[in-house]
């Protein structure tokens, strides 16, 4: 999938704007605040109908307009050469519209996934040193884009967590009846242990590639190790077997029950997943000292290996579609060494991954690549180009 | 400005009330109401009242009926020992007019959400189990929706049953008939492959 074009209707600080894109790279330059990363931002959305900078996608609408509009048109290799035109429309009152090729999208399942992205931003930071919602966030829209049942499963699993907590509450008070609460202990049972295995299975595979990749963005020199921990609080389950797997969330279920009545919220689940980043330090084939890098590795460190987990998210997209997803590089490039950048650029020059790269000098890009389309942002308007 | 007459306000207003009824619509139909002749309004105006008057729910199985016990409950030739259980009437009349229920129907009036406050008490749930017990029963079909929250009261249904010597049995889910199979979402296909049966 390769996007051709890309036209945004008072979408942030854009009153109107019309690219077109006729290299794999991108280079987006400009000061700050003028809107380079609201470009990025836009792309991101089209992709996934979501922002992954706001909250809501009313911040998204140009201050005094009625709504934005995004309009990508994409050109699709795989499928000799088909071109595509993607709508997102979002007016200030009333709900956020995708059309692909004018036809109205109804369930976000529908087309989420066809149009695969990457976003390597300062916010990527999170999911090393964040909370564990930001790991799971992160998990949760790889996956979805990939396997719709995943999300509808996502969504069914939130679903009866709401109710679950809504009768748990109740009979914390007193009301209600104990028996309801086995109904929705099955139920959230089932759809917990689909979620948990699916996230296993897809976690096995990251972890493989992320160790790679970050081995090489080391030179060797730190090895990263990435380990599932779900929020079922029983040690020695095992995660590839479906059976020790209901068993195990089912006793943690019963041995938390008393916990939950008197605290009104369910206490164990995949809601509570998370997954630990240890950075081992090699000398050769000896290893020094591993340590959890949420809290010891360095803001230099953490960076690589943010970059790690995003390319190795790249790659996972990539293994399972057998497309290069478009890569977003929000303002980071400039904080990476020449060894990091230069190892990122060749390598995304090798898969042929399409890439917006945005930066407030256009020398960042060093010599790696020669075929770059330059774009120079002001004030939301596109005023250079070659 | 001046607003409209206090007549037609207040019915436009009561219009909106209905369901799928916004401001404009009601407008819509307050100005038609206008130009139809005195008789026709009237009988709209009736039909609405009659259909408080004389509608009530059935005593056994809880839909609604103008004659108390219903058509379905006081009619000899229906099967008495199968009993299919729904959330809402119109559930009831969808079963109906398929004609191949020839049993009873009990109308739970809601699903178990406990997000909405609802539980075993506020559905007719009692009175299920005392109809089984009461009468020979021997089959109950659950018939609630597919969603998170029928899903559940069917559990819930299928737990509590288990107290009664009756077969529970649930609708099964899948293929529409005539349907594509290129056309059907994957979800209710991989739900159809996981229910298929020997031929």
């Amino acid at each position: 999938m390769y996007l051709e074009r890309l036209c945004l209707r008072n979408f942030r600080n854009y009153k109107e704007c019309d690219i077109t894109f006729h290299s794999l790279v991108t280079l987006v330059v400009g000061k700050n605040a003028m809107g380079k990363t609201s470009l990025l931002e836009s792309l991101y959305f089209l992709c996934t109908g979501e922002s992954y900078r706001a909250n809501s996608a009313v911040e998204l609408i140009r201050h005094t307009s009625e709504g934005f509009a995004v309009i990508g048109y994409f050109r699709s290799d795989e499928r000799q050469g088909t071109h595509i035109r993607l709508d997102a429309i979002k007016p200030r009152q009333g709900a956020f519209r995708l059309k692909t090729d004018g036809v109205l999208q109804r369930r976000r399942s529908d087309w989420i996934g066809k149009f695969n992205v990457v976003v390597f931003s300062p916010e990527s930071l999170d999911i090393v040193k964040g909370s564990p919602t930001f790991r799971r966030r992160w998990l949760d829209l790889l996956l979805s884009q990939l396997n719709r049942e995943y999300l509808e499963e996502l969504q069914r699993y939130g679903d009866i967590l709401q109710h679950r907590n809504a009768l748990l509450k109740r009979l914390s008070i007193g009301k209600g009846s104990v028996n309801e609460i086995s109904i929705w202990d099955k139920l959230l049972l089932e759809s917990g242990v689909a979620l948990v295995g699916a996230r296993h299975t897809a976690l096995v595979q990251l972890s493989g590639i992320v160790e790679t990749t970050h081995l090489s963005l080391t030179g060797e020199r730190e090895r990263l190790l990435l380990q599932y921990t779900p929020g079922l609080d029983t040690p020695g389950m095992v995660l590839s077997d479906i059976t020790n797997l209901t068993d195990s969330f089912s006793e943690a279920l019963a041995r938390s029950r008393r916990n939950e009545l008197r605290r009104g919220v369910t206490l164990v689940g995949p809601h509570r997943d998370d997954f630990t980043l240890d950075l081992e330090t090699l000398n050769g084939n000896e290893t020094l000292s591993r340590e959890t890098a949420r809290t010891y590795a360095s803001q230099g460190q953490c960076r690589t290996i943010a970059l790690a987990l995003k390319l190795a998210e790249l790659e996972f997209i990539r293994g399972d579609t057998g497309v290069a997803p478009l890569f977003l590089l929000d303002d980071v490039l400039s904080e990476l060494d020449v060894k990091r950048r230069e190892y990122l650029l060749a390598y995304l020059q090798d898969i042929a991954a399409q890439t917006v790269i945005t930066a407030t000098d256009k020398d960042v890009m060093g010599d790696e690549l020669t075929d770059v389309h330059l774009l120079v942002v002001e004030e939301g308007v596109i005023i250079n180009e070659n | 400005m001046q607003g409209y007459p206090l007549p037609l306000e207040r019915l436009i207003l009561q219009l909106q009330k209905l369901p799928t009824v916004g401001p404009k619509t009601a407008q819509r139909l307050a100005f038609f109401m206008l130009t139809l002749p005195d008789l026709e309004t009237n009988q709209i105006a009736e039909a609405i009242l009659e259909v408080k008057k004389n509608l009530s729910d059935c005593k056994i199985c809880g839909t609604i009926t103008d004659i108390n016990p219903c058509q379905i409950c006081s009619n000899p030739r229906r099967d008495q020992q199968i009993i299919c259980v729904v959330e809402q009437p119109d559930d009831l009349w969808a079963i109906e007019r398929t004609e191949s229920h020839k049993g009873l129907y009990h109308v739970l009036g809601g699903v178990l959400s406990p997000l909405d406050g609802v539980g075993p008490d506020s559905l007719r749930i009692d009175t299920l189990f005392n109809r089984i017990h009461n009468n020979a029963v021997k089959e109950v079909i659950l018939a609630t929706n597919w969603d998170t929250e029928g899903q559940a009261t069917a559990l819930y249904l299928t737990q509590q049953l288990e107290q009664f010597q009756v077969t529970v049995s649930r609708i099964a889910y899948g293929i529409p008939v005539g349907g594509d199979l290129e056309y059907i979402d994957e979800l209710t296909l991989a739900k159809a492959l996981e229910g298929r049966r020997t031929v």
